[in-house]
């Protein structure tokens, strides 16, 4: 095992196509995705709007299936797989950051992180409940936590939405858009909390943004257009970053 | 306004599905009320009994109570789905707003939308109504060779039409109307319909309701005692009663959320009951709605079928076992009978608009579902998820609807005839056991359609925005 190999991957897909309706005018989201995500590091994806990027997200989270490809979850291969196996293989392994934090309305901001336990039926045992404590107390929801959705800021709702998400220890967090409904300064600030969860826990997440300074937080950048990959390094400043896009764009 | 009313129309046809069940549920038992009526009157007047107006007007006036009844039934089931409906446009009425529409042109819309509801709920139930007569008359034709015919009247169809149309249509403007106050802020403020304004004014409903229903108890319980001298005591009774039951229905709020909240919680199993609880107790004004439309027909039944119950007991107690006995027995029954069959289209009305308030509540809440799916709820937990919303509160309406049918009935036959002694409640346990359980078997049913339903959304919706 050299040391350029010692990365484990977390989720790989191969040959992915998606096509969207049949007849007259199908739509082609995605022609052709290879893509392996590396354990424990942050990878960006960006592009246009419409390039695919959210379908590419729902592929490799289970959530749809591709029209044609494979898709694996470290050993174990997704696709072909029947709802009820991949529902519980959501809730166990994976967790979702979305853009508009969906929040259950009905359930406090507890309630709400401890989600994820309360569908599986389990009590949370005290080590659990211990690190879920602890990422309460680092994202500092501790004074929110008996409130609902509705009584939290934008920012407020989605550092709840990330807890739920770190909550499971998940093997991979998927983001769409995390900051696209919040002002930089609430945006920076989760944006920094994905970025420690990478680096002191050792999180794997996937984050789709159209943002370079989203993608500076990144050990990775991956950019689609039109349904494939046209672009993939290893990320840098957001200047840096912007420069790339637009010089490729161009 | 009245073009955005008619294109929204069509495209949430499917919505008002329910509505025009209920109003065509209604117009045909008003036609069959009333043909039954012409009918029986048209029997007597050939055989050249006397009083056959006299006839005619007790029994209209029989048949307007328990058509009122399943009017009011249906009237909440309206009024519920188009507040649904039209909480559900919230950013599209605000959109009308800003550009210059008045709450009252969007009531105006709400208006034409109930409106034709009426109408096609009026058209499809008279017909179905009219049929069901004719077939009712041929089957007892057949069986007794009375040679009847159907008797035309023009009341027979107008009758219901105009009821159904007008209830349809003010049950529509009151459903919208809380929507349509909405300032424009607001509701463009609101990303989701949960942000009506709903357990506002809660705490003012219980004042209410309380208040209500503890003058009604008073009046019963005087009704009671004049009972014990004269059976005009049920003229005391009866007021007390009515402010009894619309102190309910005005505190049910207040009312059903503890009770729901303390049967979710001991519900043991997956987080989806306890995710049912949640639901329920947020909307708590809709919950309540539906437990009020499933409690009305039940405290009906039970009421009847307690004081006809404490009826015979005391018949029998007074008179022994006699052959006298045996035939007021039979007559009883046999009216007790005619009373369930009047009452259960309340009922029948009461469970469509069970799966009706369901349905709306898994098409207002599918960002909801397809969030909970993402995060691991299986298709199954969303299924049993829908299915406890819909047995709780089928539950909760039929079990209070019991409880105050039996101090109803008690109340009734002690204020008519306590002179000739005091009676206790009469109630088999077998009643019981046929009330609960018809409610638990009418709610699965009614939580099939839309418990699929909710397993149609794509998980993927959770991410796609708007
Ligand atoms: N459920 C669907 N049905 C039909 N077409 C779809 C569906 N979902 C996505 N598409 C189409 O697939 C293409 C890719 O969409 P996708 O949402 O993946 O883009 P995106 O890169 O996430 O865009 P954005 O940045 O705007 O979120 C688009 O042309 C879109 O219209
Ligand atoms: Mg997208």
């Amino acid at each position: 095992m050299t040391s350029q190999t010692h990365l484990a991957v977390a989720v790989s897909a191969r040959g992915i196509t998606k096509t969207f309706g049949r007849g007259e005018a199908p739509v082609q989201a995605l022609r052709g995705i290879d893509l392996d995500i590396a354990a424990g590091q942050v990878t960006a994806i960006m592009g246009q709007s419409g390039s695919g990027k959210s379908t590419l997200l729902q592929v490799l989270a289970g959530l749809d299936a591709p029209t044609a490809g494979r898709v694996w979850l470290g050993q174990k291969e997704l696709t072909g797989l029947r709802d009820e196996e991949l529902t519980l293989l959501r809730r166990e392994r994976l967790g979702f950051v979305f853009q508009s934090f969906n929040l259950l309305p009905a359930l406090t901001a507890a309630e709400n992180i401890r989600l994820p336990f309360l569908l599986a039926g389990g009590r949370v045992t005290a080590e659990r409940q211990a690190w879920i404590d602890a990422v309460v107390e680092r994202l500092g929801l501790v004074e929110r936590l008996e409130h609902r959705p509705s009584e939290l800021s934008g920012g407020q709702q989605q550092r709840v939405a990330i807890t739920r998400a770190l909550a499971t220890r998940p093997e991979v967090i998927f983001a769409d858009e995390p900051t696209g409904a919040l002002d930089s300064a609430s945006g920076s600030e989760v944006l920094a909390l994905l970025r420690t969860a990478s680096v002191e826990d050792g999180q794997t997440v996937v984050v789709i943004t159209h943002d370079s300074g989203t993608a500076s937080i990144a050990d990775r950048v991956v950019r689609m257009h039109d349904g494939v990959i046209v672009d993939d390094w290893a990320g840098g400043t957001a200047e840096q970053i912007a420069q790339r896009v637009l010089g490729k764009a161009a | 306004m009245r073009l955005w009313a008619f294109r929204e129309l069509r495209t949430s046809a499917g919505r008002y599905a329910a509505s025009v069940a209920v109003v065509a549920v209604v117009a045909a038992f008003a036609v069959l009320l009333l043909e039954s009526i012409e009918v029986f009157v048209g029997v007597l007047e050939r055989s050249g009994v006397d009083g056959g107006g006299l006839v005619r007007i007790a029994l209209f006036s029989v048949g307007a109570v328990f058509l009122g009844i399943a009017v009011l039934t249906a009237a909440i089931v309206i009024s519920g789905t188009f507040a649904t409906v039209y909480a559900g446009r919230l950013t599209d009425i605000a959109l009308l707003r800003l550009v210059g529409a008045t709450s009252r042109q969007v009531r105006r819309a709400s208006r034409l939308d109930g409106l034709a509801v009426g109408l096609a709920g009026a058209a499809i139930g008279i017909t179905a109504g009219i049929l069901l007569s004719t077939a009712a008359i041929a089957v007892v034709n057949t069986a007794y060779g009375a040679g009847l015919g159907f008797a035309w009247s023009a009341h027979i169809v107008l009758l219901p039409a105009v009821v159904c149309v007008v209830v349809s249509a003010l049950s529509a403007s009151v459903g919208a109307r809380r929507v349509a106050v909405v300032s424009q802020a607001a509701a463009m403020h609101s990303g989701s319909a949960s942000g009506l304004p709903s357990s506002s004014g809660v705490g003012r409903r219980r004042g209410w309701g309380i208040a209500l229903f503890s003058t009604g108890l008073v009046f019963m319980a005087l009704g009671v005692l004049a009972g014990l001298s004269s059976p005009a005591g049920l003229l005391v009774a009866f007021p007390g009663g009515v402010f009894s039951i619309v102190g309910v229905i005005v505190g049910a709020p207040a009312l059903t959320v503890p009770l729901i909240e303390a049967i979710s919680r001991r519900l043991r199993g997956g987080g989806e009951y306890v995710l049912a609880g949640a639901n329920l107790r947020l909307n708590s004004v809709r919950t309540a709605r539906t437990v009020v439309s499933v409690l009305i027909g039940v405290t009906l039944i039970t009421m009847f079928t307690v004081a006809g119950g404490m009826y015979l007991a005391q018949l029998r107690t007074y008179f022994g076992d006699q052959v006298q006995v045996d035939q007021v027995a039979q007559f009883v029954t046999v009216m007790l009978i005619v009373v369930d069959v009047l009452t259960s289209f309340s009922v029948l009305v009461a469970a469509i608009g069970l799966g009706s308030n369901l349905s709306m509540s898994v098409l207002q809440r599918r960002r909801e579902i397809a969030v909970l799916r993402s995060l691991g709820l299986t298709a199954g937990q969303a299924r049993r998820m829908i299915l406890a919303e819909s047995v709780i509160v089928a539950v909760v309406g039929a079990a209070l609807g019991v409880i105050l049918g039996v101090l109803y009935g008690f109340v009734g036959a002690n204020a008519t005839f306590g002179i000739q002694g005091f009676t206790p409640p009469v109630l088999s346990p077998w009643f019981l056991v046929a009330t609960l359980g018809g409610a638990v078997v009418f709610s699965v049913l009614a939580s099939i359609l839309p418990g699929h339903r909710a397993n149609t959304i794509p998980p993927a919706e959770a991410l796609r925005e708007t």
